[in-house]
């Protein structure tokens, strides 16, 4: 099999117009279509489809960080955390019960600078990504509504906190459709299963087509995709008789979607299994690349292999792309001590600054949406003055988003001056969905699935598009 | 017992407190909908309310045609359209679709054989009936009943813990269809088969229990997931609504549904039925251990082997981490409540409602055995307290004139002596005691009614045992008390008692505001029961403990030891006197026999090891599933109406409704003075042949198994938001026959499957009429793809892997070893090679073959399978480790079966497609394996032919014509 071409812009077109078959090993294609007959209409749910209206997004890089993120370490400076560390407070809810709570603030473990010419402040948890300020649009004022990790996680993904419903992933899949048919619409990397499971990525009651294909860093890293005969020759054969089978049985039985359907399948199937192992061979990105990406080369392990594949990922058309950095273990859930942090970010942080300059240098930032984002953040305060850890905390936290159609180096939304509350411009879930699917150029009001007697969206019945985020 | 926050207790319980709605999109919806639908009139009835008719079968054309009376309704619509009905599908089409529809696999060579060479018209009705007969059907049909009740073998919970024995009632399903049970019957057995079983016979008791694994599946969800029992509730009415009356009960939850006649107050009607039933507990992340589960016995039968399983472990000093309770389910000794057992010290979890400073301490382990034998914690109020409270509803629900009551309890030593009291009290409804038990710092008096009576005084430190038996025929109290310096002497003392009916609540309380503290206060070994207590003792009784193997490794190692020091001693002045001969030879047989009784003990000692261990092993599997078989069921909780949750917010309830069942399917409210929950009113509700949907919905799933899609394209939803049936008389006249024919679930197979309807040609010869693309004509069979289970079952089948024997239980972990979480969840995946509806399905993990072949949602009720095909499907056949081990096995199969490569292609033909190939195929095939076996890297070496051939199965396997059925 020829590898693949090196990524071009201008081969996007192209990729694009494939949608129909697979432009690998042209001549073994032409032979199995040598008799072709024009086929009937097929329903394909993953025919790339127009937006409700034109935007600059084509894609999404969704970036999860498992276990929630502490935002007063982060993202929101508060310097009165600094200035009144061990002050007592008062709350009326603490791990999720009510009541009357004594409770005292916690000094971060991480200074805040302002950086780049927007100004914004961050923390040296990220050194890294805080030298992208100028690209990013900070979200301060996050809100999530449940203070437990596995509803917590649901809801940021399906905008449902109980009930699985189908990913934010699955629905972007089913409103635009996919542009590459060697590839699924809605790829996931994740090197552990995340809190709540797979159903963090499931489609549920939409097509299945639109579920996210689970990519896990190592040897077969998609389910079935090496080859297990000895040649690729065999195989040829197997699938040339199966073929011929199935072109028979159809002759027999007049126009059947569903049939020619899936005799194409095995088509893309074949063409899967040469793209896919191409697409995690690294081996022809430079020096330069793996540098940007700190990424070690031959190394597969690490956030920075999977930023560096979400590139190759969005230059082939894979629709929405999510990377989770951990799973629902050994993640930023820092109860007893945030200096925890610091590992973890030390694995994201470089990676992701990488992918957005390599994004940018490539042009593609222009078309690219991406969002980095975790569960919840964590609380200012604890239960002891020198508490080291921090608990869950749902009321306000930190996201960003970059790219195309976002307001560059700014910050949205304001949380009091503790980072407890949100003091301005709250972002609760529903609105985040909406707007990132308003800079897909989909409505969140017209994106919608007719199931068990209604009609469903993503934002349920709630949504406002945030427009201060929209460039 | 089951916590409900709306429910009349609520003034009582105010401290039972679900957290708040999790749903406030879905409430918003519902919300949103209710306000749109205020002020909308009356509809007219919709259709599916109207009552069944039996309409006439309409006059065709084509006289000739029909062979039942379904296929004048179906020809009629054809006619009226212009359009022909397709030719008859050929037999092999014919038995390849029966077979797969009645049981899910392919025909094997000899039915094929048997079929076409029997020209009878009665071969059909032969092959039709070995199929209705076999195994097999049950597996295939019960399927689709577990796809409606989102079956799953875990509980759905954040940690979405096993539930190891879930798989009976997978199997209850099952045999259910393979005996033909009546669907009415099926109905009540499955809603209230715990009440039925207790009418009789004794026989039916196991099954009955087992069908109400059909509540106790509902999703549980949380991390806790008592607190979020709302929800469950709310999952039992919306599955109900759906898999039996093909409606969404779920929008009236919040409001007056918009578009269905279904009224708040009906839904709350219903959810009082369900909160007064109990709901087996699997565990959670918060209370790992399984609780509640329902004995395939009847409880009389069990006392004896719950007391001898305890008295088991208290001989052997064993620690049981997670002793399953399903008896009297009081957690009266509060050893759930261990941490050890999962519980949380100082928290209090259910059962058990709290708050106030208490906690679980070895410190309050009482030493009287008469309730319980085994024991290491119990409940600690410190001196000095304020306020506490601790309750519980008593649950089940007692019957009978007679109630025992236990209690062993001990004032602290250090108490300094104050005038307040704690309060032990039962009464029939909250705040209303029946009976008192005062406890000050130095007396203990009994208060019934106005009366108030000091049975003793009592020993700081000391423990006390207290037994009432409160007799509701003779109006009497009685009060036992005895104190563990003198457990033989009790003091007695009796009172009028007035009550009207069993006690319901539980209550231990102290303090008010503004009094003195409170003295210390250790309780323990709380029953409550209807059936007389053992006199107060400190020891086991000698005849439980007896025949058990005492633990005497200690003794003998000790033994051993000692005779192991006698022989070094021995050894040590190994000079015997070197004249004395005599004294030599003695010394050596001293020495002989001190080493044979060392041998001989420590064979003892291994033997008896190895004894305890697998004691221990025996008890540890009792400990995963109690001394009895045990069904994940449910049973009667406390009878109470639920209040109105106010946009479907617990925390917000509105007025107290009736339990009942919907006015517009003939319920009404529940005829005053009915015993228990109302579950087995509710059933003979739905069971009504009045009932216009039961029957209808019922019907119109078997139309949509047999035809691919339903009368009712909306099986779920026959509401006004589905599809009106595309033959409304031929619903009716299908459900009154099966109404007619005693709800005979085979019988209507049979009306159906000898149709013509049934047994035309599938849509599309190459050549033939353009028939109307409209499949609701029914103007030809509906070709379809085989299902997930259909597929792997198929390909177990024809490689000669199916293990046909039924399955049973999951290797899930010991439950002794559960601790799982959010964090880390239960997540499995366990292989076999038995039929697919014995693989263990989690409910919120996906088992990955039935994803991605389009298998049920475990998570909700799944109406009908979706049929997606995308690449990963392809590249499971070309590449799976499953195909290829498959493939490799059924080429061994034919290289076994058959000498010549021709007979084995012929073979492999008939084994997966049900024909022999034809000329062109059969020379493809030939030149196929040439080629293959030519191909392979290093001809000659391992097995060339059978890899070639084990390819050319994958081939057939993997076409069109294996995975669809004309």
């Amino acid at each position: 099999m020829k590898s693949h071409p090196a990524y071009d812009p201008s081969r996007r077109g192209f990729l694009r117009s494939m949608a129909a078959g697979s432009i690998l090993s042209p001549a073994f294609l032409q032979q199995l279509f040598a008799s072709d007959t024009p086929r009937s209409p097929v329903i394909d749910p993953l025919a790339p489809k127009a937006p409700h209206f034109p935007a600059k997004a084509k894609r999404v890089i969704f970036l999860f960080m498992s276990g929630g993120v502490s935002h007063v370490d982060s993202w929101d400076p508060k310097p009165k955390l600094f200035s009144q560390a061990g002050k007592e407070i008062r709350v009326d809810e603490y791990q999720g019960r009510k009541g009357d709570f004594k409770m005292f603030l916690n000094r971060p473990n991480w200074e805040f600078q302002p950086h780049g010419q927007s100004g914004t402040e961050v923390s040296s948890l990220f050194p890294h990504m805080a030298e992208c300020a100028d690209d990013l649009c900070v979200i301060r004022s996050m809100q999530s509504n449940h203070t437990n990790h596995y509803e917590a996680t649901l809801g940021i993904h399906t905008g449902s906190f109980t009930f699985a419903r189908p990913s934010i992933g699955s629905w972007v899949s089913y409103g635009l459709g996919s542009e590459n048919h060697n590839l699924p619409s809605f790829i996931v990397i994740a090197p552990a299963t995340p809190y709540a499971g797979n159903q963090v990525w499931a489609s549920d009651f939409l097509p299945g087509a639109h579920q996210g294909t689970l990519v896990v860093p190592g040897a077969e890293p998609v389910a079935n995709i090496r080859r297990r005969t000895d040649t690729s020759h065999l195989q040829e054969l197997e699938l040339r008789a199966i073929r011929k089978m199935n072109r028979r049985h159809l002759a027999n039985r007049a126009h059947d979607p569903l049939l020619d359907a899936r005799l194409r399948s095995f088509e893309t199937a074949f063409g899967m299994q040469a793209e896919v192992p191409e697409l995690f061979d690294l081996s022809h990105e430079t020096d330069a690349t793996h540098r940007l990406y700190g990424l070690e080369r031959g190394s597969t392990k690490g956030f920075a292999w999977q930023c560096l594949v979400a590139r190759r990922l969005a230059e082939r058309g894979v629709r929405f792309i999510e990377l989770i950095d951990s799973g629902s273990s050994n993640n930023w859930d820092s109860h007893s001590d945030m200096s925890a942090h610091g590992p973890l970010a030390r694995n994201v942080d470089r990676a992701v600054s990488g992918l957005l300059r390599d994004l940018k240098s490539r042009g593609m930032l222009e078309d690219t949406l991406v969002v980095w984002t975790t569960e919840f953040g964590r609380t200012p305060f604890n239960s002891t003055a020198d508490h080291k850890g921090r608990e869950h905390h749902h009321w306000v936290f930190s996201s960003w988003l970059a790219g195309a159609g976002v307001r560059p180096g700014t910050v949205y939304g304001e949380s009091d001056p503790y980072g407890i509350q949100v003091a301005r411009d709250p972002v609760p879930m529903h609105d985040f969905h909406a707007t990132l699917l308003h800079l897909m150029g989909m409505d969140h009001e017209r994106l919608t699935y007719h199931h068990t007697g209604r009609d469903y969206r993503l934002t349920d019945v709630a949504g406002n598009v945030v427009r201060g985020i929209l460039a | 017992m089951h916590l409900q926050p709306a429910s009349s207790d609520r003034k009582a319980l105010a401290f039972i407190r679900s957290p708040s709605p999790i749903l406030p999109g879905l409430l918003a919806i519902w919300l949103f909908l209710g306000l749109a639908g205020l002020g909308s009139t009356p509809p007219e009835l919709h259709w599916a309310f109207q009552p069944i008719g039996n309409p006439m079968p309409p006059e065709v054309r084509n006289g000739a045609w029909p062979r039942t009376s379904i296929d004048r309704f179906i020809l009629a619509r054809i006619e009226s359209e212009g359009q022909l009905p397709a030719p008859a599908a050929d037999r092999r089409a014919l038995l390849r679709r029966v077979c797969f529809d009645l049981t899910g696999l392919p025909p094997t060579p000899g039915q094929v054989e048997t079929f076409l060479a029997d020209p009878s018209p009665q071969a059909f009705d032969r092959i039709m009936e070995s199929l209705l007969d076999s195994p097999a059907y049950g597996e295939r049909w019960g399927r689709h009943w577990l796809d409606v009740v989102r079956y799953a073998d875990t509980a759905g919970d954040t940690a979405d813990y096993p539930i190891p024995v879930a798989w009976r009632y997978r199997n209850y399903v099952i045999d259910a269809f393979n005996h033909d049970k009546p669907y009415d019957e099926f109905l009540r057995e499955q809603i209230a088969g715990d009440i039925l079983a207790k009418q009789g016979p004794r026989t039916q008791y196991a099954e009955r229990v087992t069908a109400t694994g059909y509540l106790a599946i509902s999703r549980r969800f949380g991390f806790d997931s008592e607190n979020y029992h709302h929800l469950t509730i709310q999952d039992t009415i919306d599955t109900l609504g759906q898999s039996v009356l093909g409606l969404s009960l779920g929008c009236a939850r919040c409001h007056n549904h918009k578009y269905d006649p279904v009224s708040a107050e009906e839904y709350y009607g219903l959810y009082g039925i369900f909160a007064s039933t109990r709901y087996a507990f699997p565990g959670s992340e918060q209370k790992a251990r399984v609780r509640a589960l329902a004995p395939l016995d009847p409880n009389p039968e069990l006392k004896s082997r719950w007391t001898n399983l305890e008295a088991r472990f208290a001989a052997l000093k064993l620690t049981p981490g997670a002793v399953l309770r399903s008896l009297e389910d009081l957690d009266g000794d509060f050893e759930i409540q261990h941490v050890a057992s999962g519980g949380s010290n100082g928290v209090l979890v259910p059962p058990w409602i709290y708050n106030g400073p208490i906690s679980v301490t070895t410190q309050a382990q009482s030493p009287f055995k008469n309730l319980h034998l085994f024991g290491i914690v119990g409940v600690s109020v410190p001196s000095g307290t304020h306020t506490y409270r601790m309750a519980q509803r008593i649950a089940p629900a007692l019957t009978g004139h007679t109630t025992r009551v236990n209690l062993d309890f001990r004032v602290s030593t250090n108490t300094p002596s104050t005038r307040a009291h704690h309060r032990f009290w039962l009464g029939a409804i909250p705040e209303s005691p029946t009976v008192e038990i005062l406890i000050s710092s130095d007396s203990v008096w009994m208060k019934s009614g106005e009366q108030t009576q000091r049975i003793r005084s009592l020993g700081p430190g000391l423990w006390h045992n207290l037994q009432l038996t409160m007799d509701q025929t003779n109006g009497t109290v009685w009060a036992k008390l005895a104190s563990a310096d003198a457990p033989a002497r009790e003091c007695r003392l009796s009172l009028p008692l007035r009550l009207e009916s069993p006690p319901g609540i539980l209550v231990l309380e102290g303090g008010d505001p503004g009094s003195e503290t409170l003295p210390g206060l250790d309780i323990d070994n709380i029953g409550v029961q209807p059936s007389p207590l053992t006199p107060a003792t400190l020891s086991a009784p000698p005849a439980l403990v007896a025949g058990m193997p005492q633990t005497q490794i200690p003794e003998l190692k000790h033994t051993l030891k000692q005779l192991e020091a006698l022989r070094s001693e021995s050894h040590a002045p190994a000079q015997p006197p070197p004249d004395s001969g005599a004294t030599r030879t003695e010394a050596a047989a001293a020495a002989d026999s001190l080493e044979s009784r060392i041998s001989a003990l420590k064979a003892d000692i291994e033997r008896i090891s190895a004894q305890e261990d697998l004691l221990k092993q025996d008890l540890n599997a009792q400990l995963a599933t109690g001394p009895v078989d045990l069904a994940y069921g449910v049973t009667e909780g406390t009878p109470h109406s639920a209040r109105l949750q106010v946009r479907g917010e617990p925390d917000n309830p509105g007025p107290e409704v009736p339990r009942g069942f919907l006015k517009v399917l003939g319920g009404g409210p529940l005829p005053a003075g009915t015993a228990g929950s109302g579950r087995l009113e509710l059933t003979q509700w739905i069971t009504s042949p009045q009932n216009p949907l039961t029957a209808r919905v019922m019907v119109n799933r078997i139309w949509q198994h047999h035809f691919g899609r339903g009368l009712v394209k909306t099986p779920n939803d026959f509401g006004k938001r589905g599809d009106p049936p595309t033959h409304p008389d031929l619903l009716d006249h299908l459900a009154t026959r099966f109404i007619q024919s005693g709800w005979s679930i085979k019988s209507l197979h049979r009306l159906i499957l000898r149709s013509a309807t049934y047994q035309m040609a599938s849509s599309g010869e190459p050549d033939g009429p353009v028939r109307s693309p409209n499949p609701d004509l029914y103007a030809s069979f509906e070709r379809r793809r085989l299902t997930a289970e259909e597929l792997r079952d198929s390909i177990l089948r024809v490689s000669g892997g199916l293990d046909e024997t039924p399955g049973r239980g999951h290797p899930f972990p010991p439950a002794t070893s559960w601790s799982y979480s959010q964090h880390v969840p239960f997540s499995a995946v366990y292989d076999h090679s038995k039929r697919s509806v014995y693989l263990m399905t989690q409910r919120i993990q996906r088992h990955p073959f039935l994803a991605l072949f389009d298998g049920a949602d475990p998570n909700t009720s799944t109406p009908d399978r979706r049929t997606t095909t995308v690449p990963t499907q392809a590249l499971f056949f070309l590449n799976s480790p499953f195909v290829h081990a498959q493939t490799q096995r059924f080429a061994n199969r034919l290289m076994e079966g058959c000498t010549t490569p021709d007979r084995r292609i012929e073979l492999a033909y008939h084994l997966t497609l049900a024909r022999p190939p034809s000329e062109p195929e059969r020379t493809e095939a030939i030149a196929f394996l040439r080629a293959y076996q030519s191909g392979l890297p290093r001809p000659g070496a391992g097995q060339p032919e059978a890899t070639a051939l084990a390819a050319f199965t994958r081939v057939l396997i993997g076409s069109n014509e294996f995975l669809s059925i004309d």
